[in-house]
């Protein structure tokens, strides 16, 4: 690892409220989560990863309505990268909304990452692969005609519906996180 | 530096601009240039190393998918949370007025020519917006 990227992440380090004596040593990842509109499916993974909503117990709508970003995400938010907030290893979350350019936007971002030399520290995930036709149906109604009352409670069940199987997704990029993370 | 030409394909017009960039376009044929049309690059979604400049600047060709803006929005998001700027990567967008039609060709199936009618037609199209690309490269050179 080049002289460079350390004194950046030892830079990154000192700035971080969050950082403790441990992530002076270990490396913070950036973890992305992407979905179509980076409003629903992607928001709940990461909302799981952050423990801002129980693992153990489908939520409701009105829960899921408390996460930030769900379900409010206009055009103008495709392509933005947000934060959604940093996990207790301090690796930074955030949720993408890319269209439908499936996986090669992974690999996009993977790319950029690799020719800047800090391919170790982000991990995408695709969270389409979870999404039911609830799902895509009820966001599209809300988020793309601008249906609300009438997209929203297909929203709902679509992702109560979907619920164990983006816990899963989140349980499996936790354990690749830990893997990828590596002591320098 | 690292310096990376954005199209909606990184194996046309981006190409071309990178090519030109670096002074290495010396004729209008361009199937003389590696990489050129084909299309198996893009779905690796890396970018294509092109050379390196003058500067010592290392000069890359990549394709976003048909929107290109967007696609350059979230590579400049992902400078900023990776910690770094346009001092180590800047991004060169290059858009042609055919661009669409372009990804569009790149979509038919290879068992029924996908590769030679893209080749043809590309040839075709970029002869004709190799003024405007070349335009486009002068105005981040200067």
């Amino acid at each position: 690892m080049s002289f460079r990227i350390r004194l950046r992440q030892r830079l990154v380090y000192l700035c971080n409220p969050y950082a403790t004596k441990r992530s002076f040593c270990v490396r913070v990842m950036k973890i992305i989560y992407h979905c179509f509109g980076g409003s629903h499916s992607s928001v709940l993974a990461a909302a799981l990863h952050l423990g801002l909503i129980d693992k153990n117990k489908v939520p409701g709508m009105s829960e899921m309505m408390k996460i930030p970003y769900f379900d409010k995400t206009t055009n103008a938010d495709f392509g933005s990268i947000r934060l959604m907030g940093i996990d207790e290893y301090h690796n930074e979350i955030y949720v993408l909304g890319k269209k439908n350019l499936g996986k090669r936007y992974a690999n996009i971002l993977m790319g950029i990452a690799e020719i800047l030399g800090v391919k170790e520290e982000l991990l995408t995930v695709d969270c389409m692969s979870r999404v039911n036709w609830s799902m895509k149906i009820g966001g599209f109604t809300s988020r793309r005609m601008g249906w609300v009352s009438l997209g929203r409670p297909v929203l709902g069940k679509g992702a109560e519906a979907a619920f164990w199987d983006l816990v899963n997704l989140v349980e499996i990029t936790r354990m690749k996180a830990m893997k990828k993370v590596q002591v320098t | 530096m690292k310096i990376v030409f954005l199209g909606t394909t990184g194996v046309q017009h981006s190409l071309i601009a990178a090519h030109i960039y670096l002074g290495q376009l010396k004729e209008q044929d361009f199937r003389s240039l590696e990489y050129y049309c084909d299309l198996s690059q893009e779905p690796s979604g890396f970018p294509i190393f092109i050379g390196d400049d003058a500067r010592g600047n290392s000069v890359y060709s990549l394709g976003v998918g048909k929107d290109l803006q967007m696609g350059q929005k979230t590579i400049e998001n992902l400078l900023i949370i990776l910690g770094f700027s346009s001092q180590d990567l800047a991004l060169r967008p290059i858009s042609i007025k055919a661009e669409v039609f372009l990804a569009c060709l790149g979509k038919i199936p290879r068992y029924l020519g996908g590769t030679k009618i893209t080749l043809f037609f590309s040839n075709i199209i970029l002869r004709q917006e190799l003024a405007a690309i070349k335009e486009n490269v002068e105005q981040f050179c200067n």
